[in-house]
């Protein structure tokens, strides 16, 4: 009796204050307690070995006067922009594709959907790993073989040389994270009002008309979406590349993320590393921003 | 055969073709490792292409499974996935609840700062995170490590289970207040029984993403026989110290195959689960 | 009825508990690296280790340990375990990186009178291999138990004789590229093994130092600059002329290496001692002999110089009955005197102490005088200079640069420079 009083006087009180507080535990915790000590880190120049915590700005100062701070930012952006606009694209095809195969109960659009899943089912360490065989350049290497099996006397280079190297990080991304935006465009095509297409019919358009005009507009607001929260994903990939090319040849395919961690952990130095974050933060900050204006525009 | 039937045949037939080119991409680094895993020593280092090995060597897996810490690695994953995503669901569900039923002035701010920890990369976080670990003597546990992934995946879970919950008319909360129910009861008996969709979908795509965590487990954690598999696997990369490829490729397919399998089982009820929850994104 | 057999059930419980109780069991905490544990994946090696490990038990009743890994990845496990040290968290008996000993030295404890009541004159080890593990004090820090060193392979029957110089090299390479071999191959890619092998050999021969007599980095000040910029130049050369292939840059450790070498197609390689091990059970015994092992070539004029590394012990625990029972483990499988000689022999690897050769139970190969000649005259090991860690990943990364074609020698010798010393 006395338990429903008070649950019933919360009720009325009209604050989300307790239904919140778990998540304020731990977001404090793990989330912005760790922020403000990396923001403070960043302005010192400590390593493992000498904790020191003088403010400087040097970390900065080392950051961007570095003559690879520039290259990364490119190698990051090679690395990001192909992967996001391929896994959309590709991701678009597949969920279209899956989408009327199913229409038409042709058999074995299951194992297709399946395939599509266990690749992002893969830890990314794994997909890495993979792919690195995949990609080995010695003659008895798969893909390897299915080039040569065109051109007999062909020596490519797939992770030993910059441009091919990066074009490798972007098809092993593309395989593993195309799965996320089909889901995502395979949702909005199942509830797509269908009649849209029957009027088209009538009308007699193409395929292609039908794409771009009626398929793409309507889903926009969803392909946009998708298109952003791929683009963080994208940014924060690690374990993949880390797996992959570890960053080389040289930094050839050194993205923001594997910087900090190479900086941190086999250069040990804390300050740069944290300042390198910073970098990283505001990149994400950025791009949620732009993802919560256009959230919270649609909804109005 | 009719026009009409002999060109829906030739389209069916181009279905066909696009299914295997899709088909082939997404399956071949599978099935190639699969085969790198089974091959002797001399294969994996022959000159020629061994596209299966003439012997396959199940062997290697009795050796991964035997020799080194593979078969722990698995049962940490499955522990830290599990408790996690229990503990996350007890995180998230009041939050995503609170969200999505009161209205306060500052609740924009806090879906920005919600989405803004979702999309934050953990190697931002995991150095002060490592730090406060041990000046709090909890580094080096599964249960420490337990918290920070659910804290990690509790944003996304808010997020997400905040957008189904909105789905929920508000008449029947009013209805269940009426009736005298508390916001608990309303909660538990009204509530998630409706959003039980996306509760599974946020469940499967959590499990997908707690199971390739790699960033917190390498760092936090000092002691091998508490890594989950995606960590514990790449000390069978090659060393300067042995051969291990072919082990490595076994360990790899073992990874994938818990989560493959319940792919494979579970594929309708998830597939439709997905794309339910994922409508809210 | 039930109360008592509860209270059997708590007696019997309480009675097995008991002896464990009253043997005050100690508990050794115990960390090496995989391929030297009892987790590694050689069933040989893991059979020797088990065999060793539990005689040990056997003399050692009142202590139980656990095992631990490091991570294979040299760099992140140096990292993790300095940050333990400093912490006081550091395990009791640990598995370090020899040449970064005098980082550890100050948190570690000294074993000159267990190394006394063992019988093992310090004296016996290389100069190298007890000056990593000595301190400032003269005391011994660690007993490095495994060393290697940095030659070149080549096939005797495409390269009669082994090249001394990089002319040599240049030359017999494009005959060897011409007929259709990858004449020559080194590790260029991202990780210690590349600077190590590749680098470094023809640096020192050239008499270039990494560092100066404070630490600092001074690979790259004054003259320096220009041995660096010939080593450098002369891989662009053999990249540029295929005599290497250009895959070599994403090689970071000798062993990435092993895959081509079982091709059959290449005629020579930089590598360490402990392939020979390796290629044994990759190619087997015929094609292995067809392999001879020489001094790393020079530039024309420098001196001969190489570099070697290997693995020490160092002991943590303060606590005297596990300090000694920590020296006993270590001792009896990796660092005694059946034992150096058991585990290198096993392994591949090469002793520490010189005594250890002539030993019958060390298992030499047919390269292993070749071996410890090389290593007794031109053995150099790196800097443990806190700086070191920036100093060698820069090097990997522009040797890396060079190979793969991305930079020129002079643009990737003063981009790391940079990035070092700014």
């Amino acid at each position: 009796m006395s338990k429903t009083n008070v649950l019933s006087r919360s009720y009325q009180s009209d604050g989300p204050f307790f239904w919140l507080l778990p998540l304020a535990v731990v977001s404090l915790g793990v989330f912005v307690l760790p922020i403000i000590q990396i923001v403070g880190m960043s302005f010192t120049e400590a390593t493992f070995r000498d904790p020191s915590d003088a403010f400087t700005l040097a970390s900065y100062g080392k950051l961007f006067s570095n003559p690879d701070f520039v290259s990364m930012l490119v190698v990051t952006l090679a690395f990001v922009v192909p992967s996001v606009i391929l896994q959309v694209i590709l991701g678009f095809a597949i969920a279209m594709f899956i989408d009327s195969a199913g229409d038409r109960r042709l058999p074995g659009t299951m194992i297709v959907r399946t395939a599509v899943l266990a690749a992002w089912a893969l830890p990314g360490v794994v997909a890495g790993v993979v792919w690195k065989m995949m990609f080995s350049e010695l003659d008895n290497g798969l893909v390897m073989t299915l080039v040569r099996f065109v051109s007999p006397e062909a020596q490519p280079r797939f992770l030993s040389s910059s441009v091919p190297a990066l074009v490798s990080c972007v098809v092993a991304n593309v395989w593993r994270g195309t799965a996320y935006s089909m889901i995502l465009i395979y949702a909005g095509l199942k509830t797509f009002p269908k009649e849209l297409y029957e009027a088209a019919v009538i009308d007699r358009a193409n395929l292609w008309q039908r794409l771009f005009k009626i398929t793409i507009p309507v889903l926009s607001p969803l392909l946009l979406i998708c298109v952003l929260l791929i683009t963080v994903q994208t940014f924060n990939t690690f374990d993949l590349l880390r797996a992959l090319t570890g960053g080389g040849p040289g930094r050839s395919t050194e993205v923001i993320v594997l910087n900090i961690y190479r900086t941190i952990f086999t250069e040990f130095d804390l300050g740069r590393g944290s300042a390198t974050a910073m970098v990283l933060l505001a990149i994400n900050i950025l791009m949620t921003w732009v993802y919560f204006r256009f959230l919270t525009n649609k909804e109005e | 055969m009719s026009s009409h039937q002999l060109k829906r045949h030739s389209i069916n037939f181009l279905y066909y073709l696009g299914g295997i080119a899709i088909l082939l991409f997404f399956v071949s680094p599978l099935l190639w490792t699969l085969s790198i895993s089974l091959k002797t020593i001399p294969e994996l280092f022959s000159r020629q292409v061994v596209w299966w090995p003439a012997n396959p060597q199940w062997n290697n897996y009795v050796a991964v499974f035997q020799n080194t810490n593979i078969p722990r690695n698995l049962l940490n994953s499955l522990i830290l996935v599990t408790t996690s995503i229990v503990l996350v669901m007890l995180i998230a569900v009041p939050s995503a609840y609170g969200l999505s039923r009161f209205r306060f002035k500052s609740k924009q701010a806090t879906m920005l700062l919600i989405l803004v920890f979702q999309m934050m990369s953990p190697v931002v976080i995991v150095i002060p995170l490592y730090r406060m670990f041990i000046s709090l003597g909890i580094y080096n546990q599964l249960w420490s490590l337990i918290i920070a992934y659910a804290a990690s995946s509790a944003p996304f879970t808010v997020w997400y289970l905040k957008g189904y919950f909105e789905t929920i008319p508000l008449a029947l909360d009013e209805a269940a207040h009426i009736d005298g129910a508390s916001r608990l009861y309303t909660l538990t008996r009204v509530h998630l029984p409706i959003a039980l969709p996306g509760i599974v979908s946020t469940v499967v795509l959590l499990a997908v993403q707690t199971w390739s965590h790699f960033i917190f487990p390498s760092i936090l954690l000092d002691d091998k026989n508490l890594y989950p598999v995606a960590v514990g696997l790449l000390d069978l990369q090659s060393t300067s110290e042995a051969i291990t490829v072919h082990y490595l490729a076994a360990a790899s397919i073992m990874s994938v195959l818990p989560i493959l399998i319940c792919f494979i089982v579970f594929q309708k009820f998830i597939v439709s689960a997905l794309t339910q929850g994922a409508v809210k994104g | 009825m039930k109360r008592t057999f509860g209270v059997l059930v708590f007696l019997t419980l309480a009675l097995g508990l008991l002896p464990a109780g009253l043997m005050a069991q100690s508990t050794l905490n115990w960390v090496a690296h995989p391929a030297y544990s009892l987790s590694g994946t050689d069933p040989k090696r893991v059979e020797y280790i088990k065999k060793n490990v539990d005689e040990w038990q056997a003399a050692n009743p009142k202590v139980t340990f656990t095992a631990n890994l490091l991570s294979t990845n040299a760099a992140e496990a140096a990292a993790k375990m300095m940050e333990q040290a400093i912490q006081g968290r550091a395990p009791d008996l640990a598995q370090l990186d020899g040449y970064l000993m005098p980082g550890y030295v100050p948190y570690l404890q000294p074993l000159d009178d267990l190394l006394k009541k063992a019988n093992i004159d310090p004296k016996d080890f290389f100069p190298f291999a007890l000056n990593a593990v000595k301190g400032k004090d003269g005391k011994v820090y660690g007993v490095q138990f495994t060393t290697d060193v940095r030659v070149l392979y080549y096939r005797k029957d495409l390269v009669p004789t082994p090249p001394k110089t990089w002319d040599d090299v240049l030359k017999m390479g494009a005959d060897l590229k011409a007929k259709g071999y990858d004449a020559f191959l080194f590790p260029a890619g991202r990780a210690e093994g590349a600077p190590n092998t590749s680098i470094y050999p023809m640096f020192w021969g050239q008499g270039g130092e990494l560092v100066d007599s404070k630490g600092k980095a001074s690979f790259a000040a004054g003259a320096n600059r220009e041995k660096l910029i010939n080593i450098f130049a002369f891989y662009k050369k053999l990249t540029d002329a295929g005599i290497t292939p250009a895959r070599v840059s994403n090689y970071g450790n000798e062993a990435d290496q092993n895959a081509d070498v079982a091709t059959g197609k290449v005629a020579m390689f930089l590598g360490g001692s402990w392939q020979v091990a390796q290629l044994k059970s990759i190619i087997g015994d015929a094609e292995l002999a067809k392999w001879g092992v020489a001094r790393i070539p020079q530039k024309a004029g420098a001196k001969n110089a190489t570099s070697a590394g290997g693995w020490a012990w160092g002991i943590f625990t303060k606590d005297p009955a596990k300090r000694q029972a920590a020296f006993d483990l270590m001792m009896k499988v990796y660092a005694g005197d059946p034992g150096m000689a058991g585990w290198t022999s096993v392994a591949g690897y090469l002793p520490t102490r010189k005594s250890v050769y002539k030993s019958p139970a060390f298992a030499s190969s047919t390269y292993t005088d070749t071996f410890k000649e090389i290593l007794d005259s031109d053995g150099n090991i790196r800097p443990s200079s806190p700086e070191y860690p920036k100093i060698s990943t820069e090097l990997q990364i522009a040797l890396s640069s060079v190979v793969s074609g991305s930079k020129t020698p002079e643009q990737a010798v003063d981009d790391a420079w940079k990035a070092v010393t700014q």
